[in-house]
């Protein structure tokens, strides 16, 4: 199986001069991920997950360590690496097609070229007849459909996706879900999904690196072998739910007995 | 509208206003019809809308450059802005005076007041339009291949556009203020100077025919540029519509 990401030995620290204090995000980061695997990222707030992956992405530049994707080291942003953001970052001034041939536009492709992608991508996420409509005018769940359309129509390598249901309704966000994984299943990218609902980590996951917070590690990760797609309801889901659950809750009560504590812990 | 001018004539015709100070929209409408007729209406409205347009342009040609220099690079703001925020508050019609004796009391002196009057809305919502760019858009254009050219071109100058069109119709209007006070006050054709014509002999219906036909113009003109700011950003209805 190739390997497709691997952070080595990851420091992120944040100075800020103003407040003469240095937060550590995050701590001796070691992660490898397989080509076409499907890793979650997993934990509380502040742990550093979005953080994680904006240095994959390539929009931070880590404190210490490195991060080699698709076997060259990251140095900035690049269409090999798609991004799906929580806010998703679509541009009110191009319709739907518009934004989905952003990527490709922007690489060269001919029109002709552009309007088969587009086409492609947009039945691929059920959006057929909103082409010309601008962002504005979509509701949620439609618009991050745009917004994973738009990612994936640059042909990634890899998909990194920040909480990208985050800000759905129940409904909609387990609806998406399932959409994803179809969408994923049609053309297999490896992909690195950030999101802090053990549910929908379980749901989609192979892998889930559980992160720790203050400072932000690896506190554990754990495979999920059930066949796609999974039963929301069935025991092993909730076998699953409840030992990722006991994980996390450790966490929280390790926070929760304060932060002075977890800086002294330091060997954690 | 039909009803406030049937008002208007009513209260002259009944006497209530004295025609002298307040002449009827028949009386107004009926020397408009005239100075229709011999053709003298439409030269000072060439001359007036000769000079907003040629002020409006050089303030276009100078104030969006530099208002965009200003949001795009540290250096520059810090070179210019105290400049501009020393003379803002400086009023257009302040300038007259020392532009008659720079500039002469022709055609140039006027064209450049005006070109004052436009250049600091231009300038400034062109720099509030560019403050507006969102990181998020520029980490996705990186994420998608764009160069710094095409994130130039289609991230920064989409996300000002709107801004620079408010500062592109506000200009106009000061340009068009700004155009009326300098020909009150040192013109021999255009339309302030049908105004303070008609003030000097009298005839105030001189007077409301300036006014009026100033009143149209700027209606028309508006018009104009809200009609290309619905071209040019067809997507504005939608924005509003949802945050």
């Amino acid at each position: 199986m190739t390997e497709k990401i691997r952070v080595s030995g990851l420091d992120m620290r944040f100075e800020s001069e103003r407040l003469e204090r240095t937060v550590t995000a995050l701590e001796g980061i070691d992660l490898c991920v397989a080509a076409g695997e499907f890793i979650c990222l997993l934990g509380p707030s502040g742990c550093g997950k979005t953080t994680l992956l904006n240095l994959i992405a390539g929009f931070l530049q880590p404190t210490q360590g490195t991060i080699i994707a698709n076997g060259s080291a990251v140095t900035g942003p690049g269409p090999e690496r798609g991004v799906v953001f929580q806010e998703y970052g679509l541009y009110p001034w191009f319709t739907v097609s518009q934004n989905i041939a952003f990527g490709p536009r922007m690489r060269g492709a001919s029109r002709a070229e552009q309007e088969e992608i587009v086409r492609h991508y947009v039945s691929l996420v059920h959006l057929g007849g909103f082409e010309q409509h601008y962002p504005g005018e979509l509701s949620g769940g439609m618009k991050q459909r745009v917004s994973i359309a738009r990612a994936l129509a640059n042909r990634p390598d890899i998909l990194l996706m920040d909480e990208p249901f985050g800000a759905l309704d129940a409904m909609t966000r387990e609806t998406m879900q399932e959409e994803l994984l179809r969408i994923w299943d049609a053309e297999k990218r490896t992909c690195v999904f950030v999101t802090h609902s053990i549910n929908e980590a379980i749901y989609l996951a192979d892998r889930i690196v559980i992160l720790s917070a203050r400072p932000g590690r690896i506190k554990d990760v754990v495979r999920i072998d059930l066949p796609r797609l999974r039963e929301r309801a069935s025991s092993e889901f909730f076998e699953l739910y409840r030992n990722v659950d006991l994980i996390l809750r450790e966490e929280l009560a390790r926070l929760r007995a304060g932060p002075d504590v977890v800086e002294d812990a330091g060997a954690g | 509208m039909t009803v406030f001018l049937i008002a208007w004539q009513m209260a002259v015709s009944a006497g209530w206003v004295n025609e002298f100070f307040l002449p009827g929209p028949v009386r107004v409408f009926g020397q408009m019809a005239s100075m229709v007729a011999d053709g003298s209406l439409f030269i000072h409205i060439g001359v007036s809308l000769a000079r907003v347009a040629g002020g409006f342009a050089i303030a276009v040609l100078v104030a969006l450059p530099l208002g965009m220099a200003i949001g795009l690079w540290r250096p520059v703001f810090h070179l210019v802005d105290p400049w501009i925020e020393l003379v803002r508050p400086i009023p257009p019609i302040a300038w007259i005076p020392l532009a008659i004796l720079w500039l002469g009391l022709g055609e140039t002196s006027k064209v450049a007041i005006i070109a004052y009057g436009a250049f600091f809305p231009i300038a400034l919502n062109t720099l509030a339009g560019l403050r507006g760019v969102q990181r998020v858009h520029i980490w996705a254009a990186l994420s998608l291949g764009a160069s710094q050219r095409q994130i130039f071109w289609n991230v920064v100058m989409r996300t000002a556009l709107p801004g620079i069109v408010v500062g592109l119709r506000l200009g106009a209007g000061m340009a068009f203020v700004v155009l009326v006070a300098a020909e009150l006050i040192l013109a021999n054709a255009g339309l302030g100077f049908l105004i303070q014509e008609g003030r000097n002999q009298l005839m105030t219906e001189q007077i409301m025919v300036g006014i009026v036909t100033i009143g149209i113009l700027g209606y028309f003109i508006n018009k104009g540029l809200l009609w290309l700011e619905s071209r040019w950003i067809p997507y504005r209805e939608s924005v509003h519509a949802t945050r």
